[in-house]
């Protein structure tokens, strides 16, 4: 199943409410499904703020497989080519005011799933998140 | 996402309905800061029915808590459900807050 949408942060709504659908249509557990609206609004809204060097409307997909026991969700965006798992984990240890800006929300992503990969595809950031339930 | 106050005795409990996220994290931070400033020194959130937390929303809670600290008060937090619980632990935050199962619990620790 897949969604498209543009780069707004408006659009996390239809996220939640799409994400919502396949639950229920796939009988997820609701702590799996909590899991993947974190991920969705936490990589989602990194690529609104970040991806993009124009003010152009662009297109971000959204896929989620559900197989047996195993949830796949691919972010696909043709921002600027940015592999978010190599971003340095915040030291979580240190009050979050004294530490840098961001991180954060890619340090929680890649702690709620049990793979991450990504890949740049010609022009496309592809990130593949798979938690197992 | 909804926010409403209650007062338990001397606490002023804050609850949270929906999600805090990165759409709602404007609100959140606004309505927090202004119970940061309204007086209460014991502030705790009570977030049962809280259905998800992201980042954005972290960063709200912690700049109420700081506020309301700044004004000589203290913020709690309680009855996070089990994905919350394991976002604030992931991100450190529950050493930073006190985090209770139970309100009575949260109540009775300030």
């Amino acid at each position: 199943m897949q969604l498209r949408l543009r780069n707004h942060l408006g659009e996390l709504t239809r996220v939640n409410e799409w994400l919502d659908g396949i639950a229920a249509r796939a009988a997820l557990p609701e702590d799996v499904t909590v899991r993947v609206k974190i991920i969705a609004d936490e990589m989602i809204s990194n690529i609104v703020a970040h991806a993009y060097l124009d003010d152009a409307e662009h297109e971000i997909e959204l896929r989620v497989e559900v197989a047996g026991r195993r949830l796949v969700v691919t972010l696909v965006d043709d921002g600027v080519p940015f592999d978010p798992l190599t971003v340095p984990s915040p030291d979580t240890r240190r009050a979050l005011e004294d530490r840098g800006v961001g991180g954060l929300g890619i340090h929680l992503v890649r702690n709620l799933v049990d793979e991450a990969h990504y890949r740049r595809l010609v022009d496309r950031n592809v990130l593949t998140l798979v938690k197992r339930f | 996402m909804q926010i409403t106050t209650r007062s338990v005795n001397d606490v002023l409990v804050v609850d949270f309905q929906g999600s805090l996220n990165s759409q709602t994290c404007g609100a959140a931070s606004t309505e927090l800061t202004r119970i940061a400033q309204g007086g209460n020194k014991k502030v705790l959130l009570n977030l049962e029915q809280l259905e998800f937390l992201t980042s954005a929303g972290l960063r709200a809670i912690l700049l109420g808590a700081k506020l309301l600290q700044t004004a000589g008060g203290t913020m709690k937090i309680c009855r996070p459900n089990p994905v919350v619980d394991e976002v604030m632990r992931i991100s450190g935050f529950n050493s930073l807050l006190h985090v209770y199962s139970t309100e009575v619990d949260g109540l009775a620790a300030f």
